[in-house]
């Protein structure tokens, strides 16, 4: 699933680079939290573990192919998230660097792909809650094959849409997506039994393993929502004003069609909720009244946040009030 | 590269140190990292840009010394990928592009070369880099460029025990081969013991390891030393490699 720097435009290998150098900054954080120099040479050898797991290929049950695992849902499972997703970027750029396998610039792609989705996500809300706290062999391979095929089919869907949003291959969409899928969901249930099987033998031999896991931090919703805020935030008001300005996919074709950007109102009825929705619509075009320019637009999306925080908010509260009320009154 | 037990654990410095030899790892991670930044922004159809620059990691191979034929080797299992993302441009993508004077190709063959360029530049020049400089200097470097100390002590420590875990995972294999003949690959019930045992003995090494490094007072939470930065000339020397190239990418693409 590795991608070559070729795969990718600089726009795409910058933007994901960004974004898994986000989500590494956090594992590095939530690691020196819990700072146990133990753990040092524990992720070091882990590395070369998983890197060395990688090498022995097995069998993928009915297809007569063979796979080797990702390693990230293993890892994870092992030492915790954030130090799991920090072992994974040593192991891409290693990679990366000696073995040809993957990129330089793709190493934010490589890592979101394999680390992220099976770190983060696959891991956490998939693989725990199904495993459970004590889990038996059943359990324990139930969880892995699960995680497993999420965080695979997630890995894969990422390459695809990256891939063609860089714009170097041809392949229509839903080809190259139903043979990535599918290819990888062959892979991820193989993943999933050499998971669940590495792990069932290390409980048993190992009964302690359970303490090389990192202390996971409780889901914090204020913590979320301030992440969710802040990045709303920077979108609207930063990322907006590199926005194009050439009509959107709709405009488009209309104006192909009609020869106009805007269809004209036709009946009482639509002229009504035309007339209310222009009255209502103050930052008509996602900018200020008077235009504003490139400011303008910022201002717009970053009031036009707020304003849906503030909307969403209430609603939440709304609902959260309610059904205390129900509580209560039971 | 000689791996031992014995004389793996290391101080932080120490490890730091390793990259800083006579020449400075940092510039010369910089200016991979510029090139592969103009050999990605090349467009699909820059066919001619794309071929001079796959062609100039050999020639520059070729000055440093490291055989081209064996960076070729290293860099080949990069291409299936690349090469399947690119064949059905030969299919879906069927203008006609003018290459020469009176020639004209199919835009899928163009784009499928310049996909394929890209990949054996981008490919070939950071292995280049890895035969050039050592882990250590490369990891000075990232240190140089405020990478975290826990990310760049890691790749250290993986990277100097990867062979050896990767020979001991050869070990398991060929003993498992060696005791069912008949079996041509490892059926997934068992890699899991395998894989399982793997962990258990990595783990083992990792705890001796640690002891080892507490007795030459290891200290994680100290600040890893950086590389050199390097001298005026050095960074002179590949600035103006990178400018040609920044020159060669603009006139052809």
């Amino acid at each position: 699933m590795h991608m070559a720097d070729a795969l990718i435009s600089p726009i795409i290998g910058g933007s994901m680079l960004a974004l898994s150098s986000g989500a590494l900054a956090y594992s590095i954080h939530d690691v020196r939290k819990h700072f146990d120099e133990s753990r040092i040479p524990l992720m070091g050898v882990a590395g070369a573990f998983i890197f060395a797991a990688q090498m022995v290929n097995f069998a993928i049950p009915g297809t007569g192919s063979s796979g080797h695992i990702a390693g990230a849902v293993l890892l994870s499972a092992l030492l915790g998230p954030s130090p799991a997703f920090i072992v994974m970027a040593g192991v891409l750029l290693i990679q990366a660097l000696f073995f040809a396998d993957g990129g330089l610039l793709a190493w934010g792609c490589n890592l979101f792909n394999i680390g992220f989705f099976g770190c983060f996500l696959a891991y956490p809300y998939i693989f725990k809650p199904i495993a459970g706290k004590s889990p038996g062999r059943a359990r324990l391979f139930a969880a892995s094959t699960a995680a497993s095929i999420a965080a695979l089919e997630l890995g894969a869907f990422g390459v695809t849409v990256e891939t063609l949003l860089s714009g170097v291959t041809e392949l229509p969409f839903r080809l190259f997506l139903s043979a990535m899928l599918s290819i990888h969901l062959a892979i991820a249930i193989g993943e999933g039994m050499a998971t669940g099987a590495a792990l069932t033998f290390i409980k048993r031999h190992m009964p302690e393993a359970d303490a090389l896991r990192l202390e996971e931090k409780k889901f914090s919703i204020s913590r979320l929502f301030l992440i969710l805020g802040v990045s709303a935030l920077f979108i609207g008001g930063g990322v907006s004003l590199l926005a194009s300005e050439n009509p959107d996919g709709l405009e488009w074709s209309i104006s192909k069609i009609a020869g106009t950007n805007e269809l004209q109102t036709q009946g009482a009825g639509r002229a009504f909720f035309s007339g209310i929705s222009q009255k209502l619509a103050i930052f008509p075009d996602y900018t200020l009244p008077d235009g504003g320019g490139p400011w303008g637009t910022a201002a717009a999306g970053t009031v036009g946040v707020l304003i849906c925080v503030l909307l969403i908010g209430a609603a939440g509260c709304a609902l959260h009030v309610k059904k205390t009320r129900r509580i209560r009154t039971k | 590269m000689t791996i031992s037990p014995l004389n793996m654990p290391e101080t932080p410095a120490c490890i730091a140190s390793f990259g800083t030899g006579r020449i400075s790892a940092l510039p010369r991670v910089c200016f991979v990292l510029g090139f592969l930044l103009l050999t990605v922004s090349f467009g699909k159809y820059d066919w001619l840009g794309c071929s001079l620059f796959a062609a100039a990691p050999f020639v520059l191979s070729s000055i440093a010394g490291v055989s081209p034929r064996s960076l070729i080797r290293k860099a080949a299992p990069a291409l299936p990928f690349a090469a399947c993302a690119g064949a059905a441009n030969l299919f879906f993508d069927r203008t006609e592009i003018a290459v020469f004077t009176g020639i004209s190709l199919p835009a899928g063959i163009i784009s499928f070369w310049v996909l394929m360029a890209k990949t054996i530049a981008a490919t070939v020049m950071v292995l280049l880099l890895a035969a050039v400089s050592s882990i250590s200097g490369i990891c000075g470097a990232l240190a140089k460029l405020r990478v975290p100390c826990i990310l760049t002590l890691q790749i250290s420590l993986l990277f100097r025990y990867l062979e050896l875990t990767a020979k001991e995972a050869g070990n398991i294999s060929n003993a498992y081969f060696l005791r069912s003949p008949s079996s041509r690959i490892i059926p997934v019930y068992d890699w899991g013991k395998l894989c399982g045992r793997l962990f258990l003995r990595s783990l083992s090494r990792a705890n001796a390891v640690h002891h080892a490094m507490q007795c030459r007072f290891f200290h994680a939470g100290a600040p890893l030393e950086t590389c050199e930065t390097g001298s005026k000339c050095e960074w002179f020397k590949y600035i103006s490699l990178f400018t040609f190239f920044a020159l060669l990418r603009g006139v052809t693409a």
